[in-house]
């Protein structure tokens, strides 16, 4: 690297300068997305095969490994610039293809161009893509325009500008203030307003003082904290940077769990490469102020994203949380004031200071500002990691950025907040998410985790999974958490096998009231919601488990039954071939019979018989008496 | 301050949590997984609280009275989430017997007593009547369990020394997991598993043994349910009455509450009032004291040889023979040795009889023996320590209670370092470690007291082996360098200089008793020119002894000693007397049971027996020897040098473990097992 040793504050700004002029100077770029997702339609590949075919067709044009472009769904993405022609789906074969069309010659290459999910309409541009359409990419969109290996690129987009104007131009005190004009709150789950943690961390008593990220990101199907560390870990850098110089600590430790191990390396790099240009260190910038970081790799378990069982993780303990009050802020690590804010609000951070809060502030609701990542998964056509502004609706979410549910089903409900959300239904579409408002419905918004569920979907049997997780995902401390979830889940697999009884319902309504209210911690505390939320919007669900024994999703195994309606079937023998366990028998051209005893109910053969014939039938409750 | 609980106005101190203001207000709250010494754990969630401004509610355990704060404790949606909690908990416990309607006739109405393998009710269960559960269902006012039983159906481990875990009474407090790390610095129970598998075991499942454990037995102390049970305990065997007394079976002193039944002990625990072990003991006290109490080999009529054999006689004839046997020589010929386990009386009379034999005047206040200085500190002074030092000690073994201030000084930051002999095996959390071999450990430690008491500090330099333990001393001050008074016995006992702190520990439980009393020990060697000795404690070797004609006074028959005659003694259970301990700590002890057969108080025995010899009227009072005691001028009377090293086997525990004739590690299947377990950690064998 031929930049300075150690920069102050003037040091940076040339710095960037000059990076800015080179870019500029460079022109076009092409990026590929080397977030996990892609990671997994194997984006290396692709990327030395760009990387080859440049350096042989045209050497000016930089190939960059990015973090993640959050449209996963669509992935290995390449990015070309300066113009931002989006390319998905893209294979190592394609490389040459891209290098002479789109950079040399400046066409597109209609194939690997984007078409909508929905009115099919090819998509060039990034800003045409309906996906990226509805979000504010204030956090998210960096990700896609830097090397996170290289510090330069993050300098180059205006990085640790924030930092330096902090450092230079204001009192710990005024970046309190400004991050409390933001309206900044903590993106973990919890939404505390962040200016009064760090208040309340500034002025508790003790030193040394830490500052904690918490990147423990446990929810199934949620990444957004991971590509934030993994695509951009300079952001977080920068703002824990900040975050230590308002509360006034030396040290911090970044959290991650073991098994990010690209988020884990990138960080490590970043900070090796922050410290070596005095981005970190004894003396900041040449402030005086001094910062520094490690990283402390979790083994692994959700309760360990409590910020108290974090701690207790830290110090080399059982990840069990702890009572609070005292609060991190008062007694956190080591029994030091701490403050603990996730990836996200503090990769959210340099974009308050850097931007100012009354810009930050013009986006979101009254209570809720800002924007929010969230992991869009599920039954949803575009999945993937999206930025949006707080009070947006689920709808839009869903159907303008989700381009609606996969395979023309109906949408059934939507999970908010991870494995203790709740689960919502198509009747709260239009419901802004906000914290109040996710609260208010019987959900959370949590770290951001978005499950989108079909007309497939059993909720019962939704709740049931959920609240195995728990169960098993509690610490075992506390007894509501550790024997309520564990009687909550146990009645769940009862109604689903078929032994439900009337009185199965207001017990779990007990139960989930004991384990909420009782509890120790925010897993216990919102462990029920799963359960409550869908008996709150899909009681039918449960009512017919229970007193028709039937499955109206037609998940539950126990309530269902797949038999061959004699009269339709052609005797094509399709089914008896998809069946794995030889259950079907029949002749050819005589009607099938499926042999219930024999019977695993997977469905193979009612998606085996042809759809025009329809003679398999799957039958629960009533029907399969009348059938 | 001031804060109103259920709207009375209750006073609380700074540092109080809410639970402990209420609880002295007399405002019952349940809880279980509380307990006094114990940091606020706020697992059980039954103590939970309504507290003004929060709107969750809050466990009283581990949330501290602030001034102006607003609690309520029993609101009937308290009431209601208590009887909810408490039946989940019981839901993972065999509950029937809990919540049934006919449990106090049950006790009544049983027959028989069956042996079973596992609790399945209470009827059956150890801890029957002090279960905690049953006063918590009781203050609850719980009366049915709603949910299904989940037992846990998990194997009992009995594969232990003195006490069994029973996972399936367990209720996942955490007590027993937090007295071995907070209190003992052991951490040998742990929580393992997750969610309903969530247990309290051990590494890899391992036997406490060889997961280290001491089995000082503080675990079962907390338990509140029967899942850490002392084995042989029984629902149909409740102790008829208990009775405090003093454990002497090491430099400490325990105070202990005894529980028998039928004039038998069984069970000693430690007593929450002893100011000598603040409501801990270790291995010896808890479980050993009840072995020994029906130990083997107990004297229970005198012993004289006859012909080369020793048999039973009478008093008279044994006082007679051994009266004689004294007379045939001259006074100069015979010594008199007491023993760090005789109480104080006893030493006192022992060293009047003595000077009265050898023709001294009779006792006012004569200076102890040079050499003899008594051993004063306050072992908070370790706790208070920036760095704990062992020399030579495996402190856990040899001095359980001063261990305990160690891991307070550790849990407060300071660092552990450790000089090794061979004899100690790797501690939690010691940050140094320097070996040294077994033969230059005297001489180090008189370099460092000699370094340390002024003297000649300048001139003497450090010990170059213990640099960095130097250097780790003067970094993290104040330091405390504890080592095993055996090893070396200056005549000034104590050092300190500059921010080091040399505290001697003695290793029985009335050593400073004796030094008091100026009697003299085994130990000091003047047993081996004599002819004839007379010994309340262990007598010197044969091969050492000269001698022709030994008394030995004692309570158990220790069998490859070549003794003439052997008086039975009463144990310390069997009369009332007074130790000083280790710390200088004077501790009283009542007599709890009778002396079996023909055995008799020291005093007695001494008085009888120089009647014979023609001296009247034996007796002398603790008074004065007490009176040096408090003389604070003691210390610097008895300043010197450093007298010649006197060098000792380093292995304490081979000379801890003993009673009065009894090897309790011959004696004791468990303790034998728990000290080959630990040499085995050290490294080396027996």
């Amino acid at each position: 690297m031929n930049a300075p040793a150690l920069l102050d504050r003037d040091g940076l700004a040339s710095l960037r300068d000059g990076l800015q002029a080179e870019a500029r100077r460079k022109g076009a770029t092409i990026a590929v997305c080397g977030g996990t997702g892609c990671h997994a339609y194997d984006c290396g590949q692709v990327a030395r095969a760009l990387q080859a075919e440049a350096e042989s067709r045209c050497p000016g044009v930089r190939v960059l490994v990015t973090g993640c472009h959050g449209f996963c769904e669509r992935g290995p993405i390449v990015l070309i610039g300066p113009e931002g022609v989006f390319y998905q789906r893209v294979k190592p074969e394609d490389a040459a293809e891209i290098v002479q069309e789109t950079v040399l010659n400046g066409r597109v290459v209609d194939r690997l161009v984007y078409r909508d999910s929905v009115s099919e309409r090819p998509a060039v541009h990034v800003r045409e893509i309906s996906f990226y359409g509805k979000q504010t990419r204030l956090i998210f969109g960096n990700n896609g325009r830097l090397d996170p290996t290289d510090i330069r690129d993050y300098i180059a987009l205006d990085g640790y500008r924030a930092l330096s104007n902090a450092l230079g131009e204001m009192t710990p005190e005024s970046v309190i203030a400004e991050v409390e004009r933001s309206g900044l709150r903590g993106r973990g789950g919890a939404g505390f307003p962040t200016a009064r943690k760090w208040r309340a961390g500034r002025a508790a008593a003790g030193s040394p003082k830490y500052v904690v990220c918490n990147a423990d990101e446990g929810d199934p199907g949620a990444y957004m904290d991971r590509s934030l560390l993994e695509g951009n870990p300079h952001a977080v850098i920068e703002g824990m940077a900040i975050g230590a110089y308002a509360i006034g600590a030396r040290e911090g430790v970044v959290y991650v769990r073991n098994e990010y191990p690209l988020a884990v390396a990138n960080a490590r790099l970043a900070i090796e490469e922050a410290r070596r240009l005095g981005l970190l260190g004894p003396s900041v910038l040449g402030s005086g102020f001094a910062f520094d970081l490690r990283i402390f790799q979790g083994a692994g378990a959700f309760v360990s994203g409590e910020e108290t069982s974090l701690l207790a993780s830290i110090e080399g303990r059982r990840a069990f949380p702890r009572p609070r009050p005292p609060y991190p802020t008062e007694s956190g690590l080591w029994g030091r004031p701490t403050v603990i804010n996730n990836v996200e609000t503090w990769a959210t951070v340099p974009a308050v200071i850097g931007r100012g809060a009354a810009r930050f502030a013009e986006v979101g609701t009254e209570g809720s500002k800002g924007t929010k990542i969230f992991s869009l998964v599920g039954n949803v056509n575009n999945s993937g990691l999206v930025e949006v502004p707080m009070g947006i609706t689920l709808r839009e979410i869903v159907f303008d950025i989700g381009g609606g549910i996969k395979d023309g089903k109906r949408f059934k409900a939507i999970q908010t907040g991870g494995p203790s959300g709740g689960c919502l239904p198509a009747s709260l579409l239009d419901l802004p998410v906000d914290y109040e408002s996710l609260a208010a419905a019987g959900s959370i918004m949590g770290s951001g985790g978005l499950i989108v569920m079909d007309e497939d979907a059993c909720m019962v049997e939704v709740a049931h999974y959920f609240l195995h997780f728990t169960r098993q995902e509690s610490c075992g401390k506390c007894a509501p958490c550790r024997v309520g979830t564990r009687h909550m889940h146990e009645i769940l697999a009862r109604i689903c096998q078929g032994g439900g009884r009337e009185e199965d319902l207001a017990k779990l309504e007990e139960l989930a009231d004991t384990v909420r209210s009782g509890s120790l911690c925010g897993l216990g505390h919102t462990a029920p919601n799963p359960v409550l939320t869908t008996l709150r919007y899909f009681r039918d669900e449960y009512e017919r488990h229970v007193r028709d024994k039937a499955c109206p999703a037609g998940v539950c195994k126990a309530l269902i039954e797949f038999r061959i309606d004699p009269n339709r079937c052609v005797g094509c023998g399709l089914c008896a071939k998809a069946c794995p366990v030889g259950a079907i028998r029949g002749g050819p051209k005589q009607a099938h019979v499926i042999e219930q005893d024999l019977c695993t109910k997977c469905g193979a053969c009612l998606s085996a018989c042809p759809s025009k014939i329809g003679a398999v039938l799957r039958l629960t409750g009533r029907e399969r008496e009348t059938a | 301050m001031r804060l109103e609980i259920d709207g009375r106005v209750v006073a609380a101190q700074e540092g109080q949590t809410i639970l402990e203001a209420a609880r002295a207000a007399g405002i019952a709250i349940p809880s279980l997984c509380d307990h006094p010494g114990l940091a606020p754990f706020g697992g059980c969630r039954l103590c939970l609280v309504e507290v003004r401004g929060s709107k969750a509610f809050l466990p009283s355990c581990a949330v501290r009275a602030e001034e102006g704060m607003t609690v309520a404790t029993n609101t009937p949606r308290l009431r209601d989430l208590r009887r909810r909690i408490l039946e989940l908990i019981l839901s993972e416990h065999p509950y029937a017997c809990l919540v049934c309607a006919e449990k106090d006739a049950c006790d009544d109405m049983k027959s028989t007593i069956r042996k079973v393998g596992e609790t399945t009710g209470c009827v059956l269960c150890p801890s029957n009547g002090r279960c905690e559960l049953q006063r918590v269902c009781a203050e609850v006012g719980l009366d049915a369990v709603t949910l299904p039983a989940a037992y846990r159906n998990r194997d009992v481990r009995r594969d232990d020394p003195f006490f069994d875990r029973d996972p399936n009474s367990c209720i996942l407090c955490g007590r027993c997991v937090r007295v071995c790390d907070e209190v003992r610095g052991a951490a040998v129970l742990a929580f393992f598993e997750r969610g309903p598998e969530t247990e309290v075991g051990t590494a890899f499942g391992r036997t406490l043994l060889d997961a280290g454990c001491q089995f000082c037995g503080a675990c079962v102390d907390v338990c509140p349910t029967a899942s850490l049970v002392e084995r042989g305990s029984r629902p149909d065997l409740r102790p008829d009455r208990t009775a405090r007394t003093v454990c002497p079976l090491c430099g400490h002193g325990c105070e202990l509450v005894v529980e028998l039944r039928d004039g038998r002990v069984q069970a000693a625990r430690p007593s929450a009032s002893g100011s000598a072990n603040g409501g801990q003991a270790c291995v010896r006290g808890r479980f050993v004291i009840r072995e020994l109490a029906a130990g083997p080999g107990r004297l229970t009529q005198p012993l004289v040889r006859k012909g080369g054999v020793l048999e039973p006689v009478g008093w008279d004839e044994a006082l007679d023979f051994a009266a004689g046997g004294l007379r045939r020589f001259r006074p100069e010929e015979v010594v008199f040795l007491g023993g760090g386990q005789v109480a104080l009386e006893d030493a006192v009379l022992l060293a009047e009889f003595d000077r009265r034999f050898h023709g001294g005047a009779q006792r006012g206040g004569t200076p102890p023996a040079p050499g003899n200085a008594v051993v004063r500190f306050d072992r908070a002074e370790i706790a208070a320590a920036g760095t704990v030092i062992l020399f030579g000690l495996d402190l856990p073994v040899t001095h359980p209670i001063a261990w305990l201030e160690a891991v307070r000084a550790g849990r407060r930051g300071a660092a552990l370092a450790v000089v090794d002999t061979g004899c100690v095996p790797p501690l939690r959390r010691e940050a140094l470690r320097v070996r040294i071999k077994a033969q230059d450990a005297a001489g180090l430690l008189a370099a460092i007291l000699s370094a340390v008491s002024g003297e000649k500090a300048s001139a003497s330099p450090r010990p170059p082996d213990l640099a960095a333990l130097f250097d780790l001393a003067a970094k993290r001050p104040p330091a405390v360098l504890l080592y095993d008074a055996g090893l070396l016995l200056p005549r000034r006992v104590e050092g300190r200089s500059g921010a080091l702190r040399v505290i001697p520990l003695l290793g029985a439980v009335n050593a400073n008793g004796l030094r008091l009393a100026g009697v003299r020990e085994a130990e000091d060697g003047s047993g081996a020119t004599a002819k004839a000795v007379l010994s309340l404690g262990r007598l010197p070797a044969a091969d050492v002894r000269r001698g022709e004609f030994a008394v030995a006074v004692r309570c158990f028959q220790d069998g490859d000693e070549a003794v003439d005659a052997v008086l039975p003694a009463a144990s310390f259970l069997e009369r009332s007397g007074t130790y000083v301990n280790l710390e200088g700590r004077v501790l009283k002890f009542d007599r709890v049971l009778d002396p079996p057969g023909q055995a008799k108080p020291d005093g007695w025995i001494l008085a009888e027996l120089a009647g014979r010899l023609g001296i009247e009227g034996l007796r002398a009072s603790t008074e004065a020897a007490l009176a040096e005691l408090e003389c604070p001028t003691k210390e610097d009377s008895v300043a010197g040098g450093v007298s010649a090293p006197v060098l000792r086997p380093l292995a304490a525990e081979t000379e801890l473990d003993h009673y009065r004739g009894l090897d309790l590690e011959r004696a004791v299947k468990g303790l034998r097992a728990v000290r080959a377990a630990r040499r085995r950690r050290t490294g080396g064998g027996r």
